[in-house]
């Protein structure tokens, strides 16, 4: 399994690589002289803004200046700083644990309304409660993430004061609940329509109706027989889907005022910050790329005929 | 009957469901339907493709004839009308810059339509080519097309296409209505293709060591027309279904942009943008109209592009079906 882990770990380079070059060519292609905005629009001399050019390594070539940054980063280079002088690292470093958490407890949200709801479902299917959820979740699917946010911030944070309606910068889990739900609803409306197909597909399987010949409990042959060969597809949804929860909090980080990953990228890409963007941009790719092998690795403990080799 | 657990039900079909005739004949003479014929059949008959046609309908009607539903100017906004109560031909009052808010939805339809329909088209044509390529050649162009999907694919949707806008907003600062929308739709393009390219080359590994292929190529189909009439009209199903779920996820994403403030500029009357508009009122729960009226909008044309697509899924996959 380890040389599986390490040939993993080989391929994700070139991705890496690819994603990196790709963001930092295109904000590199935003018009705008990237000093000006670092002076704050006000004039310069001539030698301070050669001496500036040069740190920031902007008379190179544009592939020189990405394999300067590439050596930033891999070297976690402290004084890397972006457009606006600040370290890079140490600004990622202070948002990455809030949308950590954030993204974190909407995977939880998600995994477990998902799966159980979409369990009940498969096992009933065609009853009043498939029905239900089947609309609902397709509902759910339909109305944008903000509209959703604005609405659950409005009348359980506002009105009825359930939830804190604004998180800022000082969060914790508690305030974190809201925004979790909201950034989990669409990939919660997702999981249940998976794992209710994937468990309404398995109970007719061969080794199911074995499972049962040999006089197996009902509940045995739900939870070792159907349960744990539907969540395959499922565990690959819920754990591919943390990078792209991270990017969705760019929106819900917005609606309720968490100074997380979201706020720092879509600040970075107003300001045209190219080394801030690209880092942001790393670090997601980083994650996506560990989730998918950590995704993978799962796979063998749900379904022991997967041999990594 | 109450006892027989989910599963259980086939073991023994009951004799009365079976009627003889459907095991002693067998009609020779019958024409085998095509994949796509029976497809239809299926599709006719199910509730959940005709909720979704009229849906769909309905909004075409919107985009072809606005005036057909509204009588009023999107673009006219007094400010004497600010907020004012809903009257005769303005179903819904008006909103903050005194903006007819039903002449808004209706002519907002066009934006939102015209953003999800080409980004899906030029999304799905890139990923069937690839896919396509990749899965029937293999080797070293499928090893360059499969790397470079997944560069594409590990950069989160929403943050690629911010910065794309954003790039293109500050290149070309103005430009129109199609420009707007063909700069979204780029931007979902380019970064949404790996999902179908994926799933075609999925398919086509699979339909390609079919006998038919083999059939094909036997009675000296060249590589090139089997790819294009044998294997890619039978790997398209899933794609198919992909893409019309996707059509409603990128009318979503347009107004999460919009909303963002890198959608379509404000000039534009589109549901992203009244949206957009809309955040400060809801905020403090005033004029909660002015949103729900687009937003409903919007959550119903989703909607039809998603149940379109479960009922497609369902007459493709007969499998899937109870």
């Amino acid at each position: 399994m380890w040389w599986y882990v390490a040939k993993r770990l080989l391929q994700a380079i070139p991705v890496f690589l690819g994603a990196t070059l790709i963001i930092f060519v295109l904000t590199k292609l935003r018009p705008g002289d990237p000093i000006l905005a670092l002076a704050g629009n006000k004039p310069i001399s001539p030698e301070v803004r050669e001496a500036l050019r040069d740190q920031f390594h902007l008379n190179d070539f544009i592939g020189i200046q990405w394999l300067y940054f590439l050596k930033d980063v891999v070297t976690f280079n402290p004084d890397f700083v972006g457009l606006d002088g600040q370290p890079v690292f140490e600004k990622i470093s202070n948002a990455l644990p809030v949308t950590g958490t954030l993204a974190l407890m909407a995977l939880a949200m998600d995994a477990v309304i998902g799966i159980v709801v979409g369990t009940i479902a498969g096992l009933r299917r065609n009853g009043w409660f498939d029905s239900v959820t089947l609309v609902l979740s397709l509902v759910l699917l339909s109305i944008p993430i903000f509209v959703v946010g604005f609405v659950l911030q409005f009348v359980l944070g506002v009105k009825l004061g359930i939830f804190s309606p604004t998180v800022g910068g000082d969060w914790s889990v508690g305030s974190l609940l809201l925004p979790a739900f909201v950034l989990a609803i669409a990939n919660i409306a997702t999981t249940t329509r998976l794992t209710r197909t994937s468990v309404a597909n398995n109970l007719t399987a061969d080794h199911v109706r074995t499972a049962r010949a040999k006089g197996l409990s009902e509940r045995v042959v739900i939870r070792n027989h159907v349960l744990r060969n539907s969540l395959v597809p499922v565990v690959t949804y819920i754990g591919i889907n943390l990078g792209s929860l991270m990017a969705g909090a760019i929106i819900t980080e917005g609606i309720f005022n968490v100074q997380g990953i979201g706020n720092l990228a879509f600040q970075a890409v107003n300001r045209g910050d190219t080394p801030l963007t690209v880092s942001v941009v790393a670090v997601m790719v980083m994650l996506y790329v560990f989730m998918s092998l950590v995704v993978d690795l799962l796979y063998a403990v749900l379904d022991p005929r997967i041999r990594y080799v | 009957m109450s006892d027989i657990r989910p599963g259980q039900e086939r073991f023994v079909a009951p004799l009365e469901e079976t009627p003889l005739r459907a095991i002693d004949a067998v009609d020779v003479d019958a024409v085998p339907e095509s994949q796509w014929k029976e497809a239809w059949k299926r599709l006719r008959a199910s509730p959940l493709f005709w909720l979704a046609s009229v849906i769909i309908l309905v909004l075409a009607v919107m985009v072809a004839f606005p005036t057909l539903f509204t009588s009023a100017d999107p673009n006219a906004a007094k400010l004497g009308n600010q907020f004012a109560p809903a009257s005769e031909g303005h179903p819904f009052g008006y909103n903050f810059q005194g903006a007819d808010i039903w002449a808004r939805t209706v002519y907002g339809a066009r934006a939102s339509v015209a953003v999800g329909l080409l980004a899906t088209l030029a999304t799905v044509a890139i990923g069937v080519v690839s896919g396509a390529v990749a899965g029937f050649f293999g080797g070293l162009t499928d090893t360059l097309i499969s790397r470079l999907s997944d560069v594409f694919f590990s950069i989160p949707l929403l943050l690629a296409c911010i910065v794309v806008i954003s790039v293109i907003n500050n290149i070309f600062p103005s430009r129109g209505f199609w420009g707007s929308v063909l700069v979204v739709v780029l931007a979902l393009a380019v970064f949404a293709w790996p999902q179908i390219t994926r799933q075609m080359r999925g398919a086509v590994l699979e339909v390609k060591n079919l006998e038919f292929v083999d059939a094909a190529t036997a009675i000296g189909a060249s590589k090139m027309a089997n790819l294009r009439r044998h294997i890619v009209p039978n790997a398209l199903s899933p794609v198919i279904v992909s893409a019309t779920i996707m059509l409603g996820v990128f009318i979503v994403s347009e107004s999460a942009l919009s909303f963002l403030g890198l959608g379509l500029p404000q000039n534009i009357v589109s549901w992203g943008n009244d949206l957009s508009d809309a955040q400060t009122l809801v905020r403090s729960g005033q004029h909660l109209v002015v949103m729900w009226v687009p937003a409903t909008a919007l959550a119903i044309t989703v909607l039809g592009f998603v149940l379109l697509g479960e009922a497609v899924r369902e007459a493709l996959d007969p499998k899937a079906r109870k």
